[in-house]
């Protein structure tokens, strides 16, 4: 029974952990395959390659398209951390009593999928959620071959010599780590002392050399700055983030303590008096400890998670799903929350009677670096909203800046599909078919009913200019100043942009076109609210005789008479004051005026 | 090491695939096959790399047939002969007579046979490209590369990682060589460790142009046949996007000049600053004595709107003509500007002149506007016989449509879509062309026959071992250049001589000897 203490353990906290990433994280489990891209062609090998530690981006990235069905790439990434634990186990020959130290290693590697936050739209390192994983596998299953390598023929000194040579190429810095621990662990052997000396001399050469070597000679596409960290996600944008390597820190530390340490260290505590007891209590705490500091570096941010929810829920074609999400706001909503929100009340025929109904704002990502808009939802914010060209764009510049992505192949399909360009699409398509998981999405791509609604929206008038990373700005102002009135649909976002941009006379022209297209029809709450607001400002003859709904003309005075009561003070203060009315046109004409762009 | 095993798995592969037999039994179709990528009744190069096909319709099987010099290669699925197949197919110049049977369900069917004419005209063994995302504003990858034109090896010549990335990244451009010689080249980096990169028979430095009394560093470059001297453009360049429209993006110059820099002395001058003109893209007739260039008459006219304003509003009005200049080498001499041809008069705009190597004809891109006709749908190339236009010039005073009678579009070389950047091969018996015929988004190289009278034959895709490639590929060639062999040096040794500083240039009124 004693023989499956170990297993048992580590199933138990394999399958909480797998519980909470499935009930918390399945969106961000779900972007992280969106955010991924593995090919079955060879091209697609070569690429990965070219770069040290390429094999393990490559077989990251055919894990990660699993998160597909999130319960699948949960499946898989805790067998692997399984069979981490596995090797740990005999690459150190750690005693069953102390199995829970091996969920040190899996804490940290948890951490660095958990904690990454928003750079899960920023990251550069391919099949990030799998590389750190299939990186400590290898470092340990080279550590125990080490230890299980016969000690004639100077075996173990080659070993550490090929390990360097070829781990680097095909490892990345696992390698170098593996040839490093190997140096040290050659000290706790039964060689000579000069080959214990040769041995260490070996390993710190070739982490040394071995990259050097590699970059004058091997590869092209590593900065020389970085050589020595291949394959370790690189958390710069302006700045350096060392808070996020903090996890990679720790599994050095803990190969480092492990190696140093030695098996007979974890023999000898046996013999205290209370051994037993002891390494109870020790694991005991080492486990709360990991617990403690997993659930401490999880990112919880409310908009983040609002965010990746509300974009599945697009990707599904699921507009209530991005409603009831946004009716689950507590704090300040990001830009990208509250376009995504009116995206789907429009696709739901709501906007123009509740968007307003759901906290607005404009607070900053919770991002350590200029997170924006743009990088969070602009190829599907554009995409929705009819611009395609500029979704196209986006997509490619982001393909470029941050890897190509299912979510940009997929994007720039269907931006080709309703430009007509059929070329484009085909190439597209016939790249998603190469994945393991969306061969049928670009089989039906063509056909989706998703495409007839954004058809709806493609009738801007030609303009050269730029958004300069301003969607919301930039796609307003256009839909504003757009003058196509055949469509519906579209029609009324040019109605509602004007509501965003202030604008009154491009209000008053849209809002004629409305009336004049919807002529039995009830005007929906905030245009009234808009008309009579604006009716009342530029005093209007009549206003008061027109058909307003007469809570509107009740609010309108309520909102005027409270108003009064915070003049001059300061825009914060009576926000606040004046929270009653934010469901009102008033308030935001008023008070949410010239909110921070991110 | 591991090439060699690589190549050894792929030689075994082509080996099996091309040991099929063709199928016993078919009908006949006169329709020809869809194949991908199109090398129906294409000229090609004797010493060129083996073209390979596959089909390019929904079918269960497909077997091609390559017939010549005694030679039968036969495979399936995808048309991948051996090197050595190859070499036998094209050892004497004539047909390579081409079969290809599609099977759908049980029915196999001989489709139209078609050729592949193996012309004794040689190709330069290499050509190098930018390799770069159609992308507009980023540029974290991104390699100046090269090809063997006899097989399929590629390298890197420069990564721009090499140096920087982030917001320390850089961006490369404007590879150019003179007369194709692969040790004296020069190219640019832009932003961080910035600078031009000139590389002359094995001495490599890092020039840094900037100079108040010129516009920019120099942008778009021409190497002189045989002096150490390198024109260049210098440009204020920006560029705006479409919100709808198909072209996508405008690029636009502000301002543009042309000077000329002595590699030797360090020295820059203006050639031509003329504000009223927006002067690029300089080139060399092989001759040495004339340099080519285009420019387009641009004025304010709204000077109550800023000059991006105005310029966003009216670069439909930029109609760019070709002009020349004779030089004289031994006094570094520039004449007055020629008009060579008047794109404007048949409201067209002209790009990227280049000159045979026999001095007889002038290859240039066409579109309705502007010069940066990559991003342009419309743009085709055309070709002017020289020798035509100087005996209409000589013969009576002539306006500017005559000047224009020599010209005409090359409709055996254009296709539907984009045509841009092009490039004489050596002996100026081939052109390759960026093209965009494949997806309209992509570029490729595409390989022309023009034998001496100017006639053009149906260009050819750059070759590539799996002939899917360029459909998986997410790069664009840019700025196709045929070299007479390999760059050798390093890229990390570029990279080391980007590092360093940049050796200033000096501004003189005149080049001297």
């Amino acid at each position: 029974m004693k023989r499956f203490l170990p297993i048992a353990t580590w199933l138990v906290a394999l399958f909480i952990v797998a519980a909470a990433l499935l009930y918390f994280e399945t969106d961000l489990l779900w972007k992280l395959q969106e955010q991924n891209l593995f090919l079955d062609t060879w091209l697609f090998f070569r690429e990965q390659m070219v770069v040290p530690g390429g094999l393990l981006s490559w077989a990251g990235t055919w894990l990660t398209q699993f998160f597909f069905y999130p319960w699948l790439g949960v499946l898989l990434l805790c067998a692997c951390w399984l069979l981490l634990m596995w090797t740990v186990k005999r690459a150190f020959k750690v005693a069953d009593q102390w199995s829970a130290l091996m969920l040190v290693p899996v804490a940290l590697l948890l951490l660095t999928i958990v904690d990454m936050g928003y750079w899960v739209y920023m990251l550069k390192l391919a099949g990030h959620a799998f590389v750190g994983t299939l990186g400590a596998i290898a470092v340990a299953a080279l550590l125990w071959l080490f230890r299980v390598l016969p000690q004639r023929f100077g075996l173990r000194l080659a070993f550490i010599g090929v390990t360097a040579l070829l781990g680097y190429p095909l490892l990345g810095i696992y390698g170098l780590a593996a040839t490093l621990l190997m140096g040290i662990y050659v000290w706790h052997t039964d060689q000579s002392l000069w080959q214990k000396i040769v041995g260490t001399a070996l390993a710190l050469t070739g982490v040394v050399f071995v990259p050097l070597l590699c970059y004058r000679h091997v590869y092209y596409q590593t900065n020389l700055a970085n050589i020595y960290y291949a394959r370790l996600p690189l958390f710069v944008v302006s700045e350096e983030h060392h808070a996020y390597y903090l996890p990679y820190y720790g599994l050095a530390l803990f190969f480092v303590l492990m190696v140093a340490w030695g098996e007979r260290e974890f023999k000898g505590f046996r013999k205290f008096k209370g051994a037993k007891r002891g390494h109870i209590i020790v694991q005991c705490a080492l486990v709360a400890l990991l617990a403690w500091g997993v659930a401490h570096w999880w990112f919880r941010d409310e908009n983040f998670h609002h965010e990746l929810k509300m974009q599945h829920c697009i990707e599904q074609g699921d507009w209530q799903g991005v409603v009831t999400e946004a009716a689950r706001q507590e704090d300040e909503p990001t830009r990208a929350i509250v376009m995504m929100r009116n995206l789907a009340l429009s696709r739901l025929g709501r906007q123009g009677d509740d968007m307003y109904l759901f906290k607005n704002g404009s607070k900053h990502y919770e991002a350590p670096f200029g997170m924006r808009l743009m990088l969070c939802v602009g190829p599907l914010i554009y995409y929705h909203y009819g611009m395609l060209n500029y979704s196209a764009r986006l997509c490619t510049e982001m393909g470029v800046e941050f890897g190509w992505h299912v979510s940009n192949l997929k994007c720039l399909a269907k931006c080709s599909i309703l430009n007509k360009e059929e070329m484009p699409a085909r190439k597209y398509l016939g790249l998603l078919r190469h994945t393991t998981f969306y061969g049928d999405w670009a089989d039906r791509a063509s056909e989706m009913e998703e495409l007839k609604t954004v058809q709806r929206m493609m009738h801007y008038s030609n303009m050269l200019g730029d958004d300069q990373g301003n969607i919301e700005r930039f796609l307003m102002n256009r839909l504003a100043e757009s003058t196509y009135r055949d469509d519906e649909m579209f029609q009324e976002q040019t109605l509602l942009a004007t509501l965003w941009t202030k604008d009154v006379n491009l209000f008053w022209y849209h809002f004629n076109d409305y009336t004049r297209m919807h002529p039995n029809a009830r005007i929906p709450r905030y245009f009234q609210e808009a008309a009579y607001l604006y009716g009342k400002l530029h005093n209007i003859e009549n206003i008061d005789r027109m058909p307003f709904d007469p809570s509107v003309r009740q609010s309108f005075d309520s909102f005027m008479q409270m108003a009064s009561q915070y003049n001059k003070m300061e825009a914060d203060i009576v926000r606040k004051g004046m929270k009653a009315f934010s469901n009102t046109y008033y308030y935001d004409y008023y008070l949410m005026r010239d909110l921070a762009e991110y | 090491m591991m090439r060699r095993t690589i190549l050894f798995y792929l030689f075994a592969l082509l080996l099996i695939s091309c040991s099929t037999s063709i199928p016993e039994s078919y009908t006949e179709s006169q329709e020809l096959p869809r194949i991908y990528p199109d090398v129906i009744d294409v000229t090609i190069p004797c010493n060129i790399a083996p073209l390979t096909f596959q089909l390019d319709e929904e079918a269960d099987g497909m077997v091609a047939r390559y017939q010549g010099n005694g030679v039968e290669v036969v495979c399936k699925d995808k048309m991948q002969p051996s090197m050595s197949q190859w070499r036998q197919l094209t050892a004497e110049a004539g047909d390579i007579d081409v079969d290809v049977f599609v099977k759908h369900g049980e029915v196999w069917t001989h489709h139209k046979p078609f050729a592949i004419h193996v012309s004794p005209d040689s190709i330069d063994p290499y050509l190098s490209y930018r390799l770069i995302p159609p992308s507009f504003v980023s540029y974290e990858a991104m390699t100046i590369s090269q090809r063997c034109l006899e097989n399929y090896d590629e390298s890197v010549v420069y990564d721009n990682i090499l140096c920087g990335f982030e917001v320390e990244g850089q961006c490369i451009n404007c590879h150019n060589y003179q007369q194709r010689n692969p040790s004296r080249l020069q190219f640019h980096a832009r932003q961080k460790w910035g600078g031009t990169v000139v590389a002359y028979d094995g001495h490599i430095r890092k020039v840094n142009m900037q100079n108040d009394s010129i516009l920019s560093a120099g942008v778009y470059p021409a190497w002189h046949p045989w002096l150490k001297l390198i024109v260049y453009s210098t440009d204020k360049t920006l560029q705006s996007f479409h919100t709808t429209d198909a072209n996508k993006i405008e690029v636009y110059d502000l301002a543009s000049d042309i000077i000329a820099y002595d590699i030797d002395k360090g020295e820059v001058t203006n050639l031509e600053n003329d504000t009223t003109e927006l002067e690029v893209f300089p080139a060399w007739a092989p001759d040495g004595r004339t340099l080519y260039y285009c420019s387009a008459h641009y004025e304010r006219q709204h000077p109550d709107k800023t000059d991006v304003a105005e310029m966003v509003r009216r670069c439909r009005e930029l109609k760019y003509n070709i002009y020349k200049k004779s030089f004289d080498p031994e006094t570094l001499q520039f004449g007055p500007r020629e008009l060579v041809f008047a794109a404007d008069s048949l409201g067209l705009s002209a790009a990227l002149p280049r000159i045979s190597p026999d001095g007889r004809w002038m290859v240039f891109t066409m579109a309705e506007f502007g010069h940066f006709h990559i991003w342009h749908h419309d743009a085709d190339l055309w070709m002017m016989d020289l020798k035509g236009s100087e005996e209409v010039k000589r013969s009576e005073e002539v306006k500017n449509e005559e000047v224009n009678t020599s010209s005409r579009p090359m409709t055996a070389v254009n296709s539907p879509d984009t045509e841009s950047y092009h490039t004489w091969s050596g002996n100026g018996r081939w052109l390759v062309v960026s093209s965009r015929r494949d997806d309209g988004t992509f570029t490729r190289p595409f390989f022309a026959h023009v034998d001496a009278d100017g006639r053009c034959s149906k260009p050819f895709e750059l070759p590539q071992a799996d002939p899917d490639r360029h459909r998986q590929f997410l790069y664009s060639y840019n700025v196709p250049e045929f070299m007479q062999g390999p760059i050798e040096i390093a890229p990390q040794t570029f990279a080391d001589v980007l590092k360093g500083d940049g050796e200033p240039v000096k501004y003189v009124q005149r080049l001297s000897k």
